[in-house]
């Protein structure tokens, strides 16, 4: 008895050996059986209260790294965004910049097929006589680019071409221009559809208007609002048939006189003035 | 019986070993693979305590992986046959070096393995395919292998076995 004692006690390892590979085998053989399926759901159920907490606890970390990770994405999509900004902003005004260019451009085909035989020169506005007088200009060219004292400026803005109004002090490379807008500036000019004649006058940059003297009583009866004055030709200083501006509603007369004072709204902003052509007349004659 | 402290501190282990490994790990899963961290414990347990602390140690562990892991029972005969062997090595190899650390894991990923293989083979159970097979264990080894380290250290503060385990469990 003690002999077999001492037997079980030193195999006692390979006989657990064996006892637990036995069980295992059956446990796995009749792992489908009811009883064996009830007795692995029971531990199921216990392992997966655990299994619950451990998930919710790797949820919250793994919901807090990716919140982490979102904050950061979304930071990084808004530095995206805020370059994307910054080219549309970029495209945008190289697009005003083309636009610009486009006008000019179109403007000097315009003003081609309008004056066929007269020569040009295209300038650009440098500068105002002053920040809120839009009198006189600078432009940035001048003696050296064949400019000259009384030659007429014209303008295109808005599909049509306006008269601007002479130049009448030269630089080397800059010129002043007289606009139609100064009190001193007189040119001679007449209404498109009737042909009746006048004489137009600045009223100061601060007016938005310009006055037509001169002009017969009778050619009010035949105007109607909106009708377009242009240059005459006459004096030879200006070309003919160049657009001023539109006569509107307003007129200003006396009994006694034969004639009438209109006022006229130029045809062109002045304010908005950029490119200007210079126009030499004589090729025009 | 100075071991069985010791034995079920090791089970306590294997089951928050098996409640990481069937939570935590999905999200650490690397192509749908993870680690054996259940298996390690009973390679301490074994190669610490010695062959009848790693058998038991792989019996009940594995008990608990097949609540989890269907078919239940499987997961136990491996790893008991597992903790038997690897409980061989008690007093002869020591767990403290790197580089045995990662030859035990390594090994033991293999072997448990192929023992699957078997058995399933033996109860008709189906297994992967081939190809399938060899790519989870390779990255299943490599996987184990390097949290082994981090495992057995762990292990080592709160496992604590006799020197001579099979004659005092």
């Amino acid at each position: 008895m003690f002999k077999l004692r001492n037997i079980f006690y030193r195999q006692r390892n390979m006989i657990v050996l064996l006892i637990f590979i036995a069980l295992s085998s059956v446990s796995t053989m009749f792992s489908g059986e009811p009883v064996m399926e009830f007795a692995s759901n029971t531990g199921l159920s216990l392992v997966s209260f655990f299994q619950g907490i451990a998930t919710g606890v790797a949820g919250w970390f793994s919901d807090t790294v990716n919140s982490i990770g979102k904050i950061d994405q979304l930071t990084r999509e808004l530095t995206e965004t805020q370059n994307q900004l910054i080219e549309y902003q970029k495209a945008s005004l190289d697009n005003v910049k083309l636009r610009e260019e486009n006008e000019r451009l179109r403007s000097e085909l315009f003003l081609i097929q309008q004056f066929v035989n007269t020569q040009y020169i295209s300038v650009e506005v440098v500068a105002w006589a002053s920040e809120n007088d839009f009198s006189t200009l600078i432009v940035n060219k001048g003696e050296l680019h064949g400019i000259v004292k009384d030659m007429p400026v014209v303008a295109f803005q808005k599909g049509t071409i306006g008269l601007v109004g002479k130049t009448i002090a030269v630089g080397l490379q800059s010129s002043v221009v007289r606009t139609i807008l100064d009190p001193r500036s007189f040119v001679g000019a007449l209404f498109k559809d009737t042909r009746y004649k006048g004489l137009v006058n600045g009223c100061g940059s601060l007016a938005d208007y310009i006055e037509m003297d001169m002009v017969s009583k009778k050619a009010v009866e035949d105007l109607t609002s909106g009708t377009l004055v242009v240059t005459s030709g006459l004096g030879k200083l200006f070309p003919k048939d160049i657009p001023i501006g539109r006569w509107q509603t307003h007129y200003d007369a006396k009994d006694y006189e034969s004639v009438v004072k209109l006022q006229i709204n130029p045809v062109l902003d002045f304010r908005r003035l950029e490119y200007l052509y210079i126009l030499h007349v004589e090729e025009n004659k | 019986m100075k071991n069985t402290k010791g034995v079920l501190v090791a089970l306590l282990f294997s089951f928050a070993a098996l409640i990481l490994q069937s939570t935590l790990f999905d999200f650490l899963a690397i192509w749908n693979v993870k680690p054996d961290l259940v298996l390690l414990v009973v390679i301490f347990s074994a190669v610490r305590g010695g062959v009848m602390a790693g058998q038991v140690t792989g019996f009940f562990a594995g008990m608990l992986q097949g609540f989890v892991s269907p078919p239940f029972g499987i997961h136990a005969l491996v790893k008991t046959i597992i903790g038997h062997i690897y409980g061989k090595l008690e007093g002869t190899v020591s767990i403290d070096p790197f580089l045995i650390q990662l030859m035990l894991a390594l090994i033991g990923t293999v072997a448990k393995t192929i023992l699957m293989l078997i058995a399933k083979m033996i109860f008709g159970i189906p297994g992967l395919p081939v190809g399938e097979f060899f790519a989870t264990l390779g990255l299943e080894s490599l996987y184990t292998m390097v949290l082994a380290p981090v495992v057995f250290f762990i292990l080592n503060k709160f496992v604590v076995f006799s020197q001579k385990g099979m004659e005092t469990f």
